[in-house]
C-alpha cells in the first residue's frame, strides 16, 4: 500500500469527518461509509497516507461492537410529549449484553483539529467508547442513506465549547446559516437520569432530537 | 548566468515574493508559456520549490531558505488574487501610499490588495492562517483586524461604503465554514471573508512520508 503525496477527495472527507463529525471511526464503518464511492484499495491508501502524516492515529480496542437498525430510539420535536426515559434507559443498556471484539479504530490527531477547525487528539476514555462507536455507525448511516443530511452534521468538538456543568449534544445537523435544525444524540448505556437531563436541554432550547 | 527576458514576471514574483508558476505563466499563448518556464527554470535570479501535489512555487533566489509558513503564506495569496475569477492585485506599500494616501500610515502591514472586478475597486486586506490556529483564536483576530480598521477615518468610509474588505485564508472548507458561523457579521460595517485555498493544505501538512516538505531546485 502506497501513500498518497497529496490530498485527494477522500483524505479530506475522511479527515475531516474524524476531525469535525465524529471523535470515531472503526475500518469496518470506513468501509461501509466511503464504499458507495471508493474503492477498498483508495480507502487503504487514504488511511495510509493520512496515519503516515500524523493526521489521524490508529489504534485497536477491545469493545462490544455498536449494533443499530435505520431507526432512532427516539425522536422528540418541540410539542411532542415527555418521552418514558425510563424505558428508554431500558432499550440503551440492554443491547450491550455481547462479548467485546478487537476492533481496528481510527481518530483524529491534534493536526487534524488545526487543518479543519476542531478540537481533536484527545485520548477516549474506555467508558466512552462503546458510545463514540455508536454515534460513528449513525454517522456511517446518514451518510450512506442521507448523504446531503450528512453533510450538515457537525460533531461537538466542532462547535464551541459548553459552558462548565453543561453538556454539548454529541452532534447537531446544522443549515447552510449555521442555525441547528436537529440534535442526534448517542444514548450509548444512558441511565435515566441521563437521558432525563438530555431531554430536558432539548426542551428547554426547542431542539429536535433522535436519540439512538 | 541566465536572464530571463520577462519583466513582468520578475515584477508579479516580487511583489508576492512567494507565486505559482503555473499561475504566472497561466495567461500566456502556449509557445510563449513553454519558453516562459524554460527561462524561468533556468535562471539563477529564482528559485523553485515543488510542493508534494507537484506545484512549482517560484522566488527571487535569497541564500536563506525560507520557511514553509513563508512560502504558504506568498503562495497563498498570490493564488487567492490570480487564480479565480475576480481580478484582484496586492498593493505593495508605495502603491498603498500612492493610491490611498488617506489611508496609508507608517509601519502598516503588508496585506493589502485591490479588487477591480467590479464597477467600483474593492480595498481589501489578505491574512493567512500559516500557524493552523483554532476557530476561536481566528475569530478574535478578525475581530481585532475590524476594530482596528475601524478606527481609521479612511477605512471606516471605505467600509461603510461597502469598499473595504477583511479576508481570511484557511486551509480547508471545513474550517472556513465553521469560522464563517462563528463571527457574527451583523456586529461589524467591515465585509468578512473567510476562504479555503487547498494550496494550504498540500504545504503545512503534506500527505508524504519523506523528511522534507519540499524539492528545490535551485
Amino acid at each position: 500500500m502506497q501513500p498518497n503525496n497529496t490530498w485527494a477527495k477522500i483524505d479530506i472527507e475522511i479527515a475531516a469527518a474524524l476531525a469535525c463529525k465524529v471523535r470515531v471511526l472503526s475500518a469496518p464503518q470506513i468501509q461501509q461509509g466511503w464504499q458507495p464511492g471508493y474503492s477498498v484499495k483508495e480507502i487503504h491508501t487514504s488511511l495510509s497516507s493520512l496515519v503516515a502524516a500524523s493526521v489521524l492515529k490508529t489504534e485497536s480496542w477491545s469493545v462490544i461492537p455498536p449494533q443499530i437498525g435505520t431507526q432512532p430510539l427516539h425522536t422528540w420535536r418541540p410539542g411532542d410529549p415527555r418521552p418514558d426515559t425510563w424505558r428508554l434507559s431500558q432499550a440503551c443498556r440492554s443491547r450491550w449484553n455481547r462479548f467485546p471484539r478487537s476492533i481496528q479504530v481510527f481518530q483524529a490527531t491534534e493536526l487534524a483539529g488545526r487543518l479543519f477547525g476542531a478540537r481533536a487528539g484527545h485520548n477516549t476514555r474506555l467508558i466512552e467508547q462503546r458510545h463514540d462507536l455508536l454515534l460513528a455507525q449513525v454517522f456511517v448511516l446518514y451518510r450512506t442513506l442521507l448523504p446531503e443530511l450528512a453533510s450538515c452534521w457537525i460533531g461537538e468538538n466542532a462547535l464551541p465549547m459548553a459552558e462548565r456543568g453543561v453538556k454539548n449534544p454529541d452532534a447537531f445537523l446544522l443549515d447552510t446559516e449555521g442555525v441547528p435544525r436537529r440534535v442526534i444524540e448517542s444514548a450509548g448505556a444512558y441511565s435515566q437520569t441521563q437521558v432525563d437531563t438530555f431531554h430536558e436541554y432539548c426542551r428547554v432550547s426547542r431542539l429536535p432530537y433522535e436519540l439512538w | 548566468m541566465t536572464t530571463i527576458n520577462a519583466n513582468p514576471i520578475i515584477a508579479e514574483i516580487k511583489r508576492y515574493r512567494f507565486a505559482r508558476l503555473d499561475l504566472l505563466v497561466g495567461a500566456m499563448s502556449s509557445s510563449t508559456r513553454r519558453d516562459s518556464v524554460r527561462r524561468i527554470r533556468r535562471s539563477r535570479q529564482l528559485h523553485i520549490v515543488t510542493t508534494a501535489a507537484g506545484i512549482e512555487i517560484v522566488s527571487v533566489a535569497n541564500r536563506k531558505p525560507a520557511p514553509v509558513e513563508g512560502i504558504a503564506r506568498g503562495a497563498a495569496i498570490h493564488s487567492f488574487c490570480i487564480a479565480g475569477l475576480r481580478r484582484r492585485t496586492l498593493l505593495t506599500t508605495e502603491e498603498v501610499c500612492r493610491h490611498f494616501p488617506r489611508l496609508f500610515r507608517f509601519g502598516m502591514p503588508s496585506g493589502y490588495y485591490v479588487d477591480a472586478s467590479g464597477e467600483r475597486p474593492v480595498l481589501g486586506f489578505v491574512r493567512v492562517d500559516t500557524g493552523l490556529d483554532t476557530v476561536a483564536r481566528i475569530v478574535r483576530r478578525i475581530e481585532q483586524l475590524a476594530e482596528r480598521h475601524m478606527t481609521n477615518a479612511g477605512f471606516a468610509a471605505a467600509s461603510a461604503s461597502r469598499h473595504f474588505e477583511i479576508t481570511y485564508l484557511v486551509a480547508t472548507d471545513m474550517k472556513a465554514r465553521l469560522i464563517n458561523t462563528a463571527i457574527d457579521q451583523s456586529q461589524h460595517a467591515i465585509r468578512l471573508h473567510v476562504i479555503a485555498e487547498p494550496l494550504l493544505l498540500d504545504l503545512l501538512a503534506p500527505l508524504n512520508t519523506d523528511d522534507s516538505t519540499l524539492t528545490t531546485e535551485h
